[in-house]
């Protein structure tokens, strides 16, 4: 399967340097595979980021050796904490350029390579304030997708963004906006999820359970 | 005497069809909606001087057009205008019940509440005040314990009073905004004189019902650009999707009436909720799955060997007197042919059928299903379906029949299309007899499991294009997690009563059909010529002796039978005499991926039509002579 239809398209990456530009572009592809629930191996992140195999395991090293990432036979590529970071913040970054971009009336097609351009030079200042300006409330800090809330946390269901009848089926299920909820338990090696809110306790596949955006209440 | 007709219904799983049983004991007839596979159970009873039909409705969530079960129910109440609907409520998630109550009221049909499971409900620290809920409501709210059959009789008199008084229930209303504009548009609609409810119309349309849609459409479509300038309004205040708002409208009316109803008290964590982290726990989960299944798969098939043996010998010795009676000349064979096919139905099918529909009643009831999904589900994605289809195809290695029957606990079509297509390449009980009486004792163990994982990889890329091509859009799980439950016994008897009754109907006048037919061919001599002119594919394409047409005819009977025949047509069992190694590769690999023995095609046109089934026949067929072909030039490189 192809990564959402963010597909990475050509960006004349230059193929071992690690200007921070290269290493935020592997960390946020990256993140995305570990989003997914999918093991990120060489041959995906290569065949994502259109580059040889080759020098997607040369730049692994390198950046195994700073400390982003650990890379495990059979597990693929695991981020680190410090790796993780920079993946999630590049991709939130990524997001919402893109928004930006649609909004402003860029060419749709063009939106996706802009992003993957602007996105390691907009500052923090810059984005804040892009954020505060555009109104899908998943890209907004403290809202994750349902599957990165661990066990036992609780929040409120900010919004669903699956395809319409999965959208209705969960809302007359009773998770619509506003609704507090609780991750119970996800079931092992990247299973379901199960949830419990208004006093109901429901299975949500992994691939919808990510298009669920909610913000974490301590 | 006066008829009245009421319907059942509610969620899934709040005890609807315990209700139905109680109402209904052994007067009830179990079949499908019309050209619909969507069980259809209807019943009839009296009470004070009343006859009272019942139907029960599927369990379902909403009134969308979501589901064939949703559409069914919706078209029932709306067509059929039921005199009284029995709106069963689970008192233990009495919000999301109360949101298709709300739905069930824009119907505007007569209606009562049946507050079920209160116990449990009592059991998990929540108390319904139902004369509140009964009072703020404007519905009669009767408190049932259906498990026990209290309440029961409460029900039918309220019903019978509900019906005497005509009344139709109140008006709920919206918030002010979304309230005020369903308001003008009913006003508009009420003129069309339409066969729905007004209101229930105008809603539709602000939920942007595509059905509802066409038939105002065709009516009158400027109506269809006023409710679009309502919903962008509706969508401004709110900030949401217009459904989503209504969707939100309703919830806010049930959290209010929760809150008002519903009183809380502390509990300690129960053993039902120990047990359900045990069962879905990551490692011991697995663990009693496994343990659990594997029983469960011994229990079926051994009680199943069993019954099957003793009913074979009783039915071989009826076979000898019948011989001793009527001689054995064409007649007496052609009727004994009769009788033989269904003797096989009940020594073949039965024994295996009854008790694996009890054992599936009882893991569905128990709420055992929705943790073994839970666990499944990521596993059963790779062959694009999700966990709930782990069952039936685990059951196929036992037998095809049941596992067909099984797939119905998938929700849409298009999974259940899926998953019955991949539970027919499972290679059955029987197939494992024809592989291991083959491969296994002649050729090798190695090379019989070999087969097993040709197979597996068969059945994981066929499932994954099946998947890919069949249209509409895959839907991932979304299951409700019930508290574990004791099931009930007598619905569960009933339940796999009526099935099996069902299943007997569709699937003996086949077997014995066939089995007629091929006495026929024996008769007439026929089965030489046949074995001519399969040979050009027996002989050329796959490499086996001529012999081979007759076993794979009489294999569609059953699977087991290719071997049976093979003994009987060299007249010996020690089958290395007549097939190379190579021959019984292909013959084993044949035939278990050829056509679908002739009940597990009886299985399949009940489930999905007759069209569907011999769309799968056929194309198993031609797969396997395709694959065994291949393998046959393999194998002599």
């Amino acid at each position: 399967m192809q990564i959402s239809n963010e597909k990475y398209l050509n960006l004349g990456i230059p193929k071992f340097s690690m200007t921070t530009e290269n290493v935020e572009e592997y960390l946020e592809t990256i993140y995305r595979f570990k989003e997914k629930g999918k093991r990120a191996t060489t041959t995906k992140i290569a065949k994502e980021l259109k580059v040889s195999s080759a020098s997607v395991s040369e730049m692994i090293k390198k950046l195994s050796v700073k400390g982003y990432l650990k890379y495990e036979p059979y597990r693929g590529v695991i981020l680190t904490k410090k790796g993780m970071t920079v993946g999630k913040d590049i991709l939130r970054k990524h997001r919402i350029i893109q928004i930006f971009l649609s909004s402003i009336g860029f060419p749709e097609n063009k939106v996706h390579k802009e992003a993957c351009k602007l996105e390691h030079v907009v500052s923090s200042e810059m984005e804040n304030i892009i954020e505060s300006k555009i109104e899908q409330p998943k890209h907004k800090k403290g809202v994750l997708s349902l599957v990165e809330f661990k066990d036992g946390q609780e929040g409120i269901i900010k919004s669903i963004e699956t395809c319409s009848s999965t959208k209705k089926r969960l809302e007359d299920l009773g998770l619509i906006p506003e609704t507090k909820i609780r991750v119970n338990k996800s079931a092992p090696l990247h299973g379901p999820i199960e949830v419990c809110f208004r006093d109901s306790r429901l299975v949500i596949g992994r691939g919808m359970a990510m298009k669920i955006f909610v913000k974490l209440i301590k | 005497m006066k008829r009245i007709k009421v319907a059942l219904a509610g969620n899934a799983n709040v005890g609807k069809s315990v209700i139905f049983n109680y109402l209904t004991g052994l007067h009830q007839h179990i079949g499908n909606w019309p050209g619909k596979t969507v069980e259809k159970a209807e019943g009839t009873l009296s009470f004070q001087g009343y006859t009272i039909d019942v139907i029960d409705l599927p369990g379902i969530y909403s009134l969308t057009t979501f589901s064939i079960e949703e559409l069914v129910s919706r078209e029932y109440i709306a067509t059929e205008k039921p005199d009284v609907i029995i709106n069963v409520v689970d008192a233990s998630v009495l919000e999301r019940n109360l949101f298709f109550t709300i739905q069930l009221l824009e119907m505007e049909t007569p209606m009562i509440i049946a507050l079920n499971q209160v116990d449990i409900a009592k059991k998990q620290g929540e108390i319904v005040d139902h004369k509140k809920l009964q009072k703020i409501l404007g519905v009669s709210v009767i408190p049932t314990i259906a498990t026990r059959g209290f309440g029961i009789s409460d029900l039918l008199k309220e019903v019978i009073k509900i019906f005497e008084r005509k009344e139709k229930p109140v008006r709920l209303k919206y918030g002010k905004e979304v309230e005020e504009r369903v308001r003008k548009l009913t006003n508009i609609i009420e003129k069309m004189n339409l066969e729905y409810p007004a209101r229930w119309v105008a809603i539709k349309l602000l939920e942007n019902d595509k059905d509802i849609k066409k038939l105002v459409k065709n009516a009158n479509p400027k109506i269809i650009s006023i409710a679009r300038k309502y919903s962008k309004e509706i969508e401004k205040i709110h900030s949401h999707s217009c459904p989503t708002a209504i969707t939100c409208e309703r919830y806010a009316i049930a959290e209010k009436l929760t809150k008002k109803a519903l009183r809380r008290i502390q509990k300690k964590p129960t053993l039902n909720e120990k047990i359900d982290d045990i069962t879905t726990h990551k490692i011991f989960g697995y663990v009693i799955m496994l343990g659990l299944l594997l029983s469960m798969f011994y229990l079926i098939f051994s009680f199943g060997n069993f019954f099957s043996n003793v009913l074979t010998e009783i039915f071989v010795n009826a076979s000898i007197t019948f011989k001793e009676f009527f001689g054995s000349g064409t007649i007496s064979k052609l009727i004994w042919s009769l009788i033989e096919g269904a003797i096989a139905g009940i020594t073949v099918v039965l024994p295996f059928i009854i008790p694996f529909y009890l054992i599936l009643g009882i893991l569905e009831d128990s709420g055992y299903l929705s943790r073994i999904a839970f666990l499944m589900d990521n596993f059963m994605h790779k062959i694009g379906l999700h966990g709930k289809a782990f069952i039936p195809l685990l059951l196929g290695y036992g037998c095809n029949v049941p596992a067909c029957l099984g797939c119905r606990i998938m929700e849409t079509h298009r999974e259940r299309l899926v998953a019955i297509f991949v539970t027919t390449l499972i290679p059955c009980a029987a197939v494992t007899t024809v592989i291991l009486g083959l491969i296994g004792k002649y050729v090798g163990l190695e090379w019989a499991i070999l087969l097993y994982v040709i197979d597996l990889i068969i059945v994981f890329a066929l499932g994954r294009i099946a998947f890919k091509i069949l249209p509409g859009e895959p839907t991932g799980l979304i299951m409700e997690m019930n508290p574990y439950k004791i099931p009930h016994l007598k619905t569960l008897l009933k339940q796999t009563w009526f099935r099996v009754k069902d299943f007997v109907y569709i699937a003996f006048p086949l077997i014995i059909l066939s089995t007629f037919l091929i006495e026929v061919l024996e008769i007439t001599n026929l089965l030489g010529p046949i074995e001519d002119l399969m040979s050009p594919i027996t002989v050329y394409w796959l490499g086996l002796p001529s012999i081979a047409g007759i076993l794979l005819i009489f294999g569609v009977l059953r699977k087991e039978l290719t071997l049976v025949m093979l003994a009987a047509l060299i007249g010996t069992t020690n089958f290395a005499t007549i097939l190379t190694p190579v021959q019984m590769i292909v013959l084993s690999l044949v035939t278990m991926l050829y056509i679908p023995c002739i009940a597990t095609i009886a299985a399949l046109i009940k489930e999905i039509g007759w069209k569907k089934a011999m769309f799968i026949t056929v194309f198993k067929i031609v797969f396997a002579i395709f694959v065994g072909g291949i393998a046959f030039r393999l194998l002599t490189l």
